[in-house]
């Protein structure tokens, strides 16, 4: 028997094209579904490291610019001048992890400057300067 | 029997097309929503920066005009900053938007009084519509 004489021959290259046609959307598809999962865990990081870094803002200039005081609040570790938290993938604080909050403080006419990092061991997701003033006197 | 010609479109064309429709239709969904959702986190983040470029700004201003204060002196500006004098209390505004500041009121022995972020625009409120004031 023909293919073409029983219709069996449409059908099979109709089939044959169908699926050629949606292997290669579906590709495009799932490359497009991938880079959208990027963009928005990255969002979902950005968002994540300014609330950290804000926490740790405020942590330092209630501390009056402490660096013992501040890494005490966030429930990091302090070193010298500076401190630093470190975050798990959950961005819940743990001894060592993905995302690291960094702070370095520098003294500049009566002012204690720190120096904000949030990375994720590769690259700073957020970075931001804060201020507290110290006691000032005539 | 007629003969098919050309290209058929059969029962799975038809599938294929509502696949694809649907397919595309989800992925671009997907990709607004994660570009709007990176859009609010850049917004957040930008105004989180903003904040603390302002506020380390007022702090700025803060300590140099406490320091002339305390030495007897009384700057009209600090660092660019105009500062105002009034009943005892001396202000200064830092501006940390087009329409967002912080304004800081503080008394002559340093001591603040108040740091808080303004919102610059005036505003009135819309009373057309009648809503039940209570009584």
């Amino acid at each position: 028997m023909k293919a073409g004489s029983s219709g069996f021959g449409p059908s099979l290259i109709e089939l044959v094209a169908a699926v050629l046609l949606f292997a290669l959307c579906s590709a495009v598809c799932v490359r497009i579904f991938a880079g959208a999962k990027q963009i928005s865990d990255d969002a979902a990081d950005l968002s994540r490291a300014a609330a950290a870094a804000q926490s740790a803002a405020e942590c330092f200039k209630s501390c009056g610019g402490d660096a013992a005081g501040t890494a005490r609040l966030l429930g990091g570790s302090s070193e010298g001048a500076g401190f630093s938290v470190y975050y798990d993938e959950g961005w819940i604080l743990a001894d060592s992890g993905k995302y690291s909050l960094c702070g370095k403080i520098t003294e500049e006419h009566g002012l204690r400057l720190c120096q904000i990092s949030v990375t994720d061991g590769k690259k700073e997701i957020f970075g931001m300067t804060a201020a507290s003033h110290c006691e000032v006197t005539p | 029997m007629n003969r098919r010609k050309g290209v058929a479109v059969g029962a799975v064309s038809l599938v294929l097309i509502f696949s694809i429709l649907c397919l595309t239709i989800f992925t671009l969904l997907t990709l607004g929503t994660a570009r709007s959702e990176a859009s609010l986190a850049r917004c957040a983040a930008d105004s989180v920066k903003s904040f603390y470029a302002a506020d380390t700004e007022a702090e700025r201003v803060y300590s140099e005009l406490v320091g002339a204060v305390l030495g007897g002196k009384l700057p009209r500006t600090v660092r660019g900053t105009h500062i105002e004098y009034s009943d005892g209390y001396i202000g200064f505004i830092c501006p940390l938007s087009d329409n967002r500041s912080i304004s800081v009121l503080i008394l002559a022995d340093g001591t603040i009084v108040q740091w808080r972020e303004t919102d610059d625009e005036n505003w009135t409120p819309d009373e057309s519509l009648r809503v039940w004031g209570g009584e």
